[in-house]
């Protein structure tokens, strides 16, 4: 018998083989003449093993390869989008600023246009000032809810504030803009993150229902606060209706919608953070409506 | 008789439009406007040719990509100056454009003027 390994083996009685003895791992056996290395049943098992543990880190690392990649797209994306809606009124501002500086040394502008054109490079400034806090928010690391502190306001009051601001910027976007907040709406509530969800649901509204009208309306109903943006626009497919509170949503056709997908994700979050919810109805060509409802305590 | 040279300005933001008709009026010119890609194409159709074409990239239905493609499709809009003007960093794909001058925002009245002035 010859081996060409310390190991024994042991001749096997059906075939007229070597066989390998159960505690080895490998033998070296003559099969029709030729010597072969032979595994153990344990190895060919460890083996086999390892091979599926390889290709299920293999799958792993392209799957996370390809969510990488997606995060990176989605950076890339964001990244020239947050760059061109924060240049965007900077540069309307700007352009007002130095109009009105050159307007002043050549003296040409009246009074009455002087003070129109400050303001448009006023709300110009706040709209640059919105997308900036925008942006905080979604800088908050994970899905952490924005903090809340609350005080007793007036929703309804706080509402025709948010009407007003958006008088210019709906005139702009051939929107008529109505509100019906007749009777306070009290609650205990954080002012600054009610503003932000009625500025950007107005927002939302003038991007998406240019020259239709739109309607605010600030109601109580028992121990809750409902607030409705409703606009006449395109609407929403039902497929899409969930999606729109996702970040970095962009439903509806073409490459850019305006915004960063963060607006109405921003609405949903600080609903949440006040204990309430957001929902909208919809359906194509029949406009949107946005309903916030808020605990009253 | 109008003698004044012509700016298409190309931008979706109603903001940018009216700010933009308005301070280049004051400068001297006339202006027409349009939204998106496919309503500038639709004015070149009809209106006569603008002197200069003020051009933004991010915008929907047409962005300012497909607008340069079909405008350099065509030989008489080819030749018209385009001027565009960006808010992001000039990527290779912006200079493959090869848009006469490029704008980064936010650009000061006195540089828009300028430029637009080399070209008409």
């Amino acid at each position: 018998m010859i081996c060409l390994c310390s190991y024994s083996v042991v001749r096997c009685p059906s075939v007229g083989l070597l066989e390998v003895l159960e505690h080895h791992d490998h033998a070296v056996v003559r099969r029709r003449g030729t010597w072969t290395i032979v595994e153990s049943a344990s190895v060919k098992a460890t083996k086999e093993e390892l091979s599926r543990i390889n290709e299920e880190l293999e799958r792993r690392v392209q799957e996370r390869t390809e969510e990488l990649r997606a995060a990176l797209a989605i950076r890339e994306q964001f990244l020239s989008a947050a760059s061109h809606e924060l240049k965007t009124p900077l540069m309307a501002t700007q352009l007002y600023i130095d109009s009105l500086v050159e307007a002043t040394e050549a003296r040409r502008l009246s009074e009455e246009e002087r003070r129109q054109r400050l303001e448009r490079a006023s709300a110009s400034y706040r709209r640059l000032g919105q997308l900036i806090e925008n942006l905080f928010d979604v800088s908050r690391p994970g899905s952490a809810l924005p903090s809340v502190e609350r005080e007793q306001v007036d929703l309804a009051t706080l509402a025709r504030e948010v009407v007003e601001r958006f008088a210019a910027p709906a005139r702009l976007a051939g929107c008529e803009l109505a509100i019906r907040a007749d009777r306070p709406v009290i609650g205990r509530w954080d002012p600054m993150r009610l503003d932000q969800i009625l500025t950007n649901l107005l927002a939302n509204a003038l991007t998406h229902a240019r020259g239709t009208p739109i309607e605010v309306v600030v109601e109580e109903h028992g121990d809750r606060a409902v607030s409705t943006v409703r606009d006449s626009g395109a609407g929403i497919a039902s497929e899409d209706q969930a999606r729109v509170f996702e970040k970095f949503a962009q439903v509806g056709a073409g490459p850019a919608r305006g915004g960063f997908g963060l607006g109405l994700w921003i609405v949903r979050q600080n609903a949440t953070a006040m204990g309430g919810t957001v929902a909208v109805e919809s359906a194509p060509g029949r406009g949107a409506t946005f309903r916030v409802e808020l605990p009253r305590s | 008789m109008e003698t004044r040279a012509t700016i298409l300005v190309i931008d979706d933001d109603d903001e940018i439009r009216q700010v933009l008709a308005m301070v280049l009026d004051e400068a001297g010119f006339r202006v027409v406007t349009a939204a998106n890609g496919r309503e500038a194409l639709e004015r070149l159709r009809g209106d006569p040719r603008p002197d200069v074409i003020l051009l933004d990239l991010m915008m929907p239905e047409m962005d300012g990509y497909q607008f340069r493609a079909e405008q350099q499709r065509h030989p008489a809009l080819r030749a018209i100056p385009t001027l565009i003007v960006i808010a992001g960093t000039v990527t290779p794909r912006v200079e493959a454009l090869g848009a006469e001058a490029i704008l980064p925002k936010p650009v000061s009245l006195r540089r828009l003027v300028d430029t637009i002035r080399r070209f008409c």
